[in-house]
């Protein structure tokens, strides 16, 4: 095992935080670059986001049962078994919202159904907004699990 | 773009700001609350050493005094039925027994630490793995790259701080090089750590490590404490200098104990109370 790719912490958060998220920052930088640097509602795109953000919740449910870095009772399994099924159910849900974003805007552009406007908005807010959970969920899932990767 | 026009988006966007701000804080509370960190104390030594032993005795200082104004409560069904078999074993003076292969085992507890204010209530997982002597020397002797695929490695790699034991009885003997073989295989099983623990070195030099010479009652026996434990702990010093030497100039936090879960110093087994105060995290905050 070589000093560049051994297993660690860094690495763990650069393959199931950095990358999931990166089409997120990207498409950022390139709206808020095109908008002269005018930060809108619409720089970070919600559907975008919630696909990222499902995407850390199934790496990080994956990394927890591979881990084998684990001296287990009943209570640890449990515990880890639960939190998988947490980050499960997150990636669903932020799936599902993913889906119904990217519906909602193809049908208020080409269909003109201005009235769906509203409840487009209001997903993309509960996107927005709960978006962190997960993220911050991941951090203490490393920290409570030592959950590491290595970059090959 | 302009300095201006970048301020100016700021404001326009305030309120979605502050949202998220408020998300992270949510956040930032409902994950601290609900997955809390684990602590994980590695303790390395050869068999016999009295690892186990000495976790015991630390486990049951801890029942018994708690940390730094927290509460900590044993989490688990074998941890509840080992501990308290051993803490009865070690009051009845019959002694713990060795662990064996298939006890490989951590003992855990949670660690609450309570506030007036809800929510800046915090707990952690404590963590203290208890080897086997046979694995536990395998790890400081072996050089064999099966080693890296054992439960016990990959956990040992994750541990916040580190306990190396050494049987004092037969350091200040010192029969078959015994003070040098332990040195040679602490300090490659310290390099070993360094080179394959998951927060690097950098991090690594920041975590606790201690070296603690235990059963100091075989050795101070009824003279204690007429022949100061202090001077048997200077002299065992002496013997282990230059491993010291090297763990001090390799990480911050590193010092020795002299311990013995039959002598009692103020009513708390010896040394363990220093143990207790220097492996353990100090901030609530972790």
């Amino acid at each position: 095992m070589s000093q560049k790719n051994k297993p660690s912490t860094i690495a763990w958060m650069i393959t199931h935080l950095g990358y999931p998220l990166l089409p997120v920052l990207i498409e950022a930088g390139i709206r808020l670059i095109v908008f002269d640097w005018e930060i809108r509602i619409d720089t970070m795109s919600a559907a975008t986001l919630a696909m990222s953000v499902g995407l850390v919740a199934l790496f990080v449910n994956q990394s927890i049962r591979a881990d084998s870095g684990t001296l287990g009772d009943q209570v640890e399994t449990d515990t880890r078994n639960g939190t998988c099924t947490f980050f499960t159910g997150i990636g669903i849900i932020f799936f599902i919202l993913f889906g119904l974003i990217v519906l909602l805007q193809a049908v208020v552009a080409e269909k003109d159904m201005v009235n769906l406007r509203s409840t487009l908005q209001g997903f993309q807010h509960v996107v927005f907004f709960f978006a962190a959970v997960p993220i911050f969920s991941a951090v203490a899932a490393q920290r409570t699990y030592k959950l590491r990767a290595e970059i090959v | 773009m302009t300095f201006s026009n970048l301020l100016d988006s700021l404001i326009s966007v305030g309120p979605a700001l502050a949202g998220a701000l408020l998300s992270m804080i949510i956040s930032w509370i409902f994950a601290r609350k609900n997955i809390p960190r684990s602590y994980r104390i590695a303790v390395i030594g050869f068999p016999q050493a009295g690892k186990t032993s000495l976790i015991t005795a630390l486990f049951a200082y801890l029942f018994r005094n708690g940390i730094r104004g927290a509460s900590i409560v044993a989490r688990g069904e074998e941890t509840i039925t080992r501990i308290n078999a051993h803490i009865a074993d070690m009051e009845s003076g019959v002694g713990v027994a060795p662990t064996r292969d298939q006890d490989l085992f951590a003992y855990r507890a949670e660690v609450h630490y309570r506030s007036a204010i809800n929510f800046l209530s915090s707990r952690y997982k404590l963590e203290i793995g208890d080897f086997p002597g046979e694995q536990s020397q395998t790890f400081v002797e072996s050089e064999s790259p099966w080693l890296h695929n054992t439960n016990y490695f990959q956990w040992a790699m994750g541990a916040d701080a580190f306990i190396f034991v050494v049987d004092s009885e037969k350091a200040a003997a010192n029969r078959e090089n015994y003070v040098a073989r332990q040195k040679s295989a602490f300090r490659a099983a310290w390099q070993r750590i360094q080179e394959h623990h998951i927060d690097g070195s950098v991090r690594l030099s920041r975590k606790p490590v201690i070296l603690v010479y235990s059963k100091a009652d075989r050795e101070l026996g009824s003279h204690f404490p007429s022949i100061s434990s202090e001077r048997f702990h200077g002299e065992l010093n002496e013997k282990f200098a230059d491993l010291i030497d090297y763990f001090q100039q390799d990480t911050k936090r590193f010092t020795t104990v002299l311990t013995s879960v039959v002598l009692e110093n103020s009513s708390e087994k010896l040394g363990i109370q220093n143990l207790a105060t220097f492996v353990l995290p100090r901030s609530t905050l972790l």
